[in-house]
């Protein structure tokens, strides 16, 4: 069997507007990616803002062509037999509405499904069970015009999951669900990927907790390029040696953003509360003989010690240290 | 305070307005797409007097009439259609909607948009109907012409908000609703044809229009007659007559906006999206 | 030959929402056959003011009775792609299995309800209100005649639909130019011949004047008209089978260029 998803060097550039005094700009979007996702495999990729990933997933899902390098879904070159790949693909993109107002639940799942070539019966027949299993039943007959946010994403997933596509993308599945409903989603999306061994399933994310619980192997992107690929628990692992603490801190007045600065902290965390006064900062450390030298550097800045944590690593604390930047920080440098 | 800021919102949904119609490309192939419709439309009713043999008395008062009715379907259509277009393709309505202050300005700075687009088009086919065309109009009244222009326009403006509360509770018909909403006054108001080729019944029908009374001060102010129905009335009546159509349709538009508004938002379709 | 059913069914699916839509939102029906019919009965009344021959009040009925043909071409399906667009739907089209003229088709055949019932009520309004007198032994070729235009109008429709595929609004103001100049091009209101012989042969290249002026000649046996019918039939012809190629042709140009662009989804531009 051929693998789900194979890329080699694919790169995407999108050409910036001219702007005042700014030249016509092009830049990557993505930028050498090499992939290769096997048949029952459920991939997370992480990443930023901006990072790339709905890009990477377009040009999977043959909506936008790659630049260079090759993208190959079941084996077919997604740019040559696009055809193909769309019979094997679905795709659905989180938060974004679609559908049509005055049509049903039911009823828009329907015509979506009519355009893989279900049969009405069992077209229906799959419908009728995913809204069952996934607590969208009692809403079926409401009105596209009138779904919640909730009810809104629950009936796109469905729409993705009902054609039982070979590889199936969902970008942000979980972007503005409650937890309840973030964890219905979770627990939906293994159990379809336990219905048949050889589905492949391609999120993305930048909810690193979540991509930790669900995914086989995530790989984390930044800025257009793979910074590294691995199951959630080697790359947890290889960093075990890591120390990361969690500290409170008052008296810091305005001054909390120095702490980005220091040598030896990557900061993977930093939420200032100025009501309360404090500043509470998620660091890790080469080792824990730094963290003397750490907290008199923070004292030098006026800050005083209100709590003091040591912490497993996670997954966001890897994606700080191999991305060099934390996710807030890479968000507002993308703004 | 308040008129300023009412003000400053008409400016804004002008400029708004005139970016989406308008920004698309370069100013000449605007003025170029400004203009395909109207002379189209002229050109349609040049070439049926000329299939008919051209009789004469008709070209001259159908052609500025048709100048003026430019105004119609645009002014009348760009305030629902800024509501269909905000509530269901750019669906941002919730937000112009929730801004302080009423939405009324906002719609209005659409209508005066496509006012001013309507206004290049009938003054083109002014100029080209006096000077390529020799369809002379017989005088040249500016002063009532412009008390024309301004009731006309203040009233089709306050009808199209009326229409625009209307809207919200339709369908998406886009362009539809403004083409039909025009062909009724092109039939009822006897836009290219004298009033007097109405069959009796519709003729009290247009009466009840305030478009048969505008184009008909439009024509007397450029010295045209068409038929011979509308005569009778004096310009002052006639300037009278639409006055009051104004103050009306002033009363109406606000009136049906805020009522359609309110049912709107009582039945949660502020935000909703109905195309299909 | 499933892929010609896969895209049937797709088709058909996109003719779905348009009925079921349409059935539970009325006001179409007033908007969009009730009100259209005065633009048509004014038309007539420029005859009636022009003191013309009755059979021009004829021409002027059916005319109208196109208009509704080429508006669904216009709106409820070339635009209505860039609506799609707007909506989220259109990248679910694209990526799924089928072959983007079934959603086209389905627009299309969806929209027919409508301007089927919007034909019949400016019939209905022609044959009460203004006497309009068919050649009855011509309707069964005017029937044919409509068919070969319909074909080619809808093959011009396919055509416009892929420019919205690449462009936004600036499509969308090319067809909104487009509506007027054709209802004067096709002749919708008076014999295609008045437009004088060379502008006429011009207008030939638009189905629906070709397609009128061979539906008056027949059902109403005109004497006006531009080209013997079976000549007109056989240029209809030419156009659906051109359009159509055309229009395959287009919409996959339209389509790997707005995907080299990056623009085949992208919103509100
Ligand atoms: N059609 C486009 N044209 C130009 N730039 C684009 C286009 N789509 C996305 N981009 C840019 O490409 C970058 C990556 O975007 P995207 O793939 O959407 O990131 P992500 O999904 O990871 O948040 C962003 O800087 C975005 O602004
Ligand atoms: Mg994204």
């Amino acid at each position: 069997m051929p693998p789900a998803i194979r890329t080699q060097g694919l790169t995407r550039l999108y050409r910036k507007a001219p702007r005042r005094g700014v030249p016509a700009q092009e830049f990557r979007a993505v930028d050498g990616v090499d992939l290769e996702i096997q048949p029952g495999e459920l991939f997370g990729l992480l990443g930023p803002n901006g990072a790339g990933k709905t890009t990477l997933i377009k040009i999977l899902c043959t909506l936008l062509f790659p630049t260079s390098g090759t993208a190959e879904v079941c084996g077919l070159d997604v740019v040559k037999d696009c055809e193909r790949v769309r019979e094997r693909i679905n795709m659905v993109s989180g938060g974004e509405p679609s559908g049509y107002g005055l049509l049903t639940i039911r009823e828009q799942l329907w015509v979506f499904s009519q355009l893989y070539g279900l049969s009405t019966a069992e077209a229906m027949s799959r419908i009728d069970r995913m809204l069952d299993q996934y607590g969208l039943a009692k809403d079926a007959g409401t009105k596209i015009n009138r779904l919640s946010t909730g009810m809104r994403q629950k009936m796109n997933l469905i729409r993705g999951f009902m054609t039982a596509p070979s590889v199936l993308f969902l970008d942000e599945p979980t972007l503005g669900l409650d937890a309840h409903i973030a964890r219905q989603t979770r627990d939906f999306i293994r159990a379809w990927m336990a219905e048949d061994r050889t589905r492949a399933l391609l999120l993305t994310t930048h909810y690193l907790a979540e991509a930790h619980e669900l995914c086989d192997r995530v790989a984390i992107i930044h800025q257009g390029r793979i910074r590294a690929c691995d199951t959630p628990e080697n790359l947890v692992a290889a960093h075990r040696g890591d120390a990361v603490f969690e500290i409170t801190l008052s008296g810091l007045d305005g001054q909390s953003e120095a702490l980005r600065r220091d040598p030896d902290m990557k900061v993977s965390r930093l939420d200032a509360d100025p009501a309360a006064g404090h500043t509470t900062v998620r660091f890790s450390l080469a080792d824990d003989a730094a963290l003397p030298g750490a907290l008199s550097r923070m004292a030098a800045l006026g800050g005083r010690i209100v709590n003091l944590s040591k912490h497993e690593v996670t997954l966001e604390d890897v994606f700080v240290k191999i991305a060099g930047q934390t996710i807030a920080d890479a968000e507002k440098s993308s703004e | 305070m308040a008129i300023a800021l009412t003000a400053r919102k008409v400016a804004t949904a002008f400029s708004l307005s005139w970016k989406k119609e308008a920004n698309w490309t370069t100013l000449p192939v605007y003025v170029l797409y400004a203009l395909a419709r109207p002379v189209a439309g002229a050109l349609v009713i040049w070439v049926m007097a000329a299939a008919a043999g051209r009789p004469a008395g008709y070209l001259e008062p159908a052609w500025y009439s048709l100048a003026a009715f430019q105004f119609v379907p645009a002014v009348l259509g760009g305030t629902s259609w800024a509501v269909l277009e905000d509530r269901e393709r750019y669906q941002m309505f919730k937000y112009v909607y929730l801004a302080p202050g009423s939405a009324v300005p906002y719609l209005a700075g659409h209508a005066l948009a496509r006012a001013v687009q309507a206004l290049i088009g009938a003054t083109a086919l002014s100029i080209a109907g006096a000077f390529l065309l020799g369809l002379r109009p017989a005088a040249f009244d500016p002063l009532l012409l412009a008390a024309a222009l301004a009731l006309g326009v203040t009233t089709l403006l306050f009808l199209g908000l009326a229409l625009a509360g209307v809207s919200l509770h339709v369908a998406r018909h886009g362009h539809f609703m403004t083409e039909s909403i025009g062909g009724v006054f092109f039939l009822f108001s006897a836009a290219v044809f004298p009033v007097d080729t109405l069959p009796s019944w519709m003729r009290f029908v247009s009466y009840a229009s305030p478009v048969t009374w505008w184009l008909e001060l439009v024509r007397r102010s450029l010295g045209l007659r068409f038929g011979k129905v509308l005569e009778a009335v004096p310009t002052p009546a006639i300037l009278g007559i639409l006055a009051a159509f104004c103050a009306a349709s002033v009363a109406a538009g606000l009136l049906g906006w805020a009522a359609g508004e309110r049912k709107a938002k009582w039945k949660g379709l502020l935000d909703a999206t109905t195309a299909y | 030959m499933s892929s010609l059913a896969n895209n049937l069914r797709a088709a058909r699916a996109r003719a779905w929402i348009r009925v079921v839509a349409a059935n539970r939102e009325l006001s179409w029906v007033f908007f969009e056959t009730f009100l259209p019919a005065m633009t048509t009965a004014g038309y007539v009344l420029v005859y009636r003011a022009l003191g013309a021959p009755p059979e021009f009040e004829s021409y002027v009925i059916l005319g109208g009775v196109m208009t509704a043909f080429w508006l669904n071409v216009l709106w409820g399906m070339a635009a209505q792609f860039f609506w799609e667009k707007d909506m989220g739907n259109l990248d679910i089209y694209m990526m799924a299995p089928i072959s983007r003229m079934s959603i086209l088709l389905g627009m299309a055949v969806g929209g027919m309800l409508g301007t089927a019932i919007r034909s019949v009520v400016i019939l209905v309004l022609g044959i009460v209100l203004f006497r309009v007198q068919f050649h009855l032994p011509g309707l069964a070729t005017a029937f044919g005649i409509f068919l070969l235009a319909m074909a080619a109008l809808y093959g011009l429709g396919m055509m416009l639909a892929s420019l919205f595929l690449l462009f936004g609004r600036g499509a969308q103001r090319w067809v909104e130019v487009a509506q007027e100049p054709v209802y004067l091009l096709s002749g919708f209101n008076f014999p295609l011949a008045s437009l004088g012989r060379t502008a006429a042969a011009l207008a030939s290249a638009f189905p629906l004047a070709l397609g009128i002026d061979a539906i008056r000649q027949t059902a109403l046996d005109s004497r006006t008209g531009f080209l013997p019918v079976p000549v007109e039939a056989a240029i209809l012809a030419g156009l659906a089978v051109a359009f159509f190629f055309l229009a395959r042709f287009m919409l996959r140009v339209m389509e790997n260029r707005a995907k080299r662009e990056g623009r085949l989804t992208l919103k509100w531009q």
